[in-house]
């Protein structure tokens, strides 16, 4: 059975994942829009992206466009095979609960 | 953990999955669609209806659709950026060049068989790109080149009336759709 990952389970951390698991590989979401995307405030969802980008689990690039800086956020191979693995084991828990 | 919660967990990831998704189709394939499928729907009509100046019709629509597609690409890129944006770009201008050349190819081209090539090389373009790019597109592209073809067995008469309803209506339809619920 897979197992459950520490730093994906906290509720923000599993949207942001989840989120960024809809993203096609090397695709990258601007910062303001997954903000809007998943209700959260500038503070909120930047700890817990500094909690990922930590973990190996999320890449973010800095930019500027039109003068103003962007940040955009995608998945690492590890990220997503991580993700993977936790959904794998919230499966599995709710598959042997019957 | 208990399953309560794994199963809390499982429908937040489905949700957070779906709104990321409908949040996407809104800057994407969802208003490409729509655009698209009123250049069809009053291109194909104006060609049934017109006996002449169709052609400059179709010149001031397809200004129209990619102007509009544009603007929807640009609003899009700002917020999703893509390694395989700019190779869709020369994905759609190699296709309709080599459809160009196909049809100097095979021309002269009566007036149905214009209107059902260009539709067949187009909805080729959307079911290639929608393989690598959504699900959605790729449907749409073989509905609409069975239902031209259809069209055109069954209704030659009509088609340009048929292809504007199932061809210009389809595609706003779809981008409707996608637009309100990506599921």
């Amino acid at each position: 059975m897979a197992d459950f990952d520490a730093v994906i389970h906290q509720p923000v951390r599993l949207r942001i994942m989840a989120s960024l698991a809809s993203l096609g590989d090397n695709e990258a979401i601007e910062f303001t829009y997954l903000r809007d995307t998943l209700e959260l405030t500038d503070g909120n969802l930047g700890a817990h992206l500094r909690k990922l980008e930590e973990a190996g689990y999320v890449t973010a690039e800095k930019t500027f466009i039109d003068r103003k800086p962007k940040t955009y956020l995608g998945l690492t191979g590890r990220g997503r095979r991580a993700f993977g693995e936790h959904v794998q084991a919230l499966t599995d828990l709710l598959n042997s609960a019957g | 953990m208990e399953p309560s919660e794994a199963y809390e967990s499982l429908e937040m990831i489905k949700q957070t999955r779906q709104a990321t998704r409908v949040a996407l189709a809104r800057g994407g394939t969802g208003y490409l669609f729509v655009i698209w499928g009123i250049v069809w729907l009053f291109g194909f009509l104006g060609s049934a209806v017109l006996d002449t100046g169709s052609g400059y019709l179709w010149l001031g629509l397809d200004a129209f659709g990619v102007l509009g597609s544009t603007f929807a690409i640009l609003r899009y890129t700002r917020h999703v950026r893509s390694p395989y944006g700019w190779r869709m770009g020369v994905f759609w201008v190699l296709l309709i060049g080599y459809g160009a050349l196909l049809a100097w190819v095979v021309w002269p081209l009566q007036g149905i068989q214009y209107l059902l090539f260009v539709t067949l090389i187009i909805s080729m373009g959307y079911s290639m790109l929608g393989l690598w790019t959504s699900t959605p597109l790729a449907i749409m592209g073989v509905a609409i080149s069975v239902l031209a073809v259809l069209g055109w067995r069954l209704l030659p008469d009509y088609l340009g009336y048929w292809l504007a309803f199932t061809g210009g209506g389809g595609l706003i339809a779809a981008g409707l759709y996608v637009l309100r619920a990506w599921k």
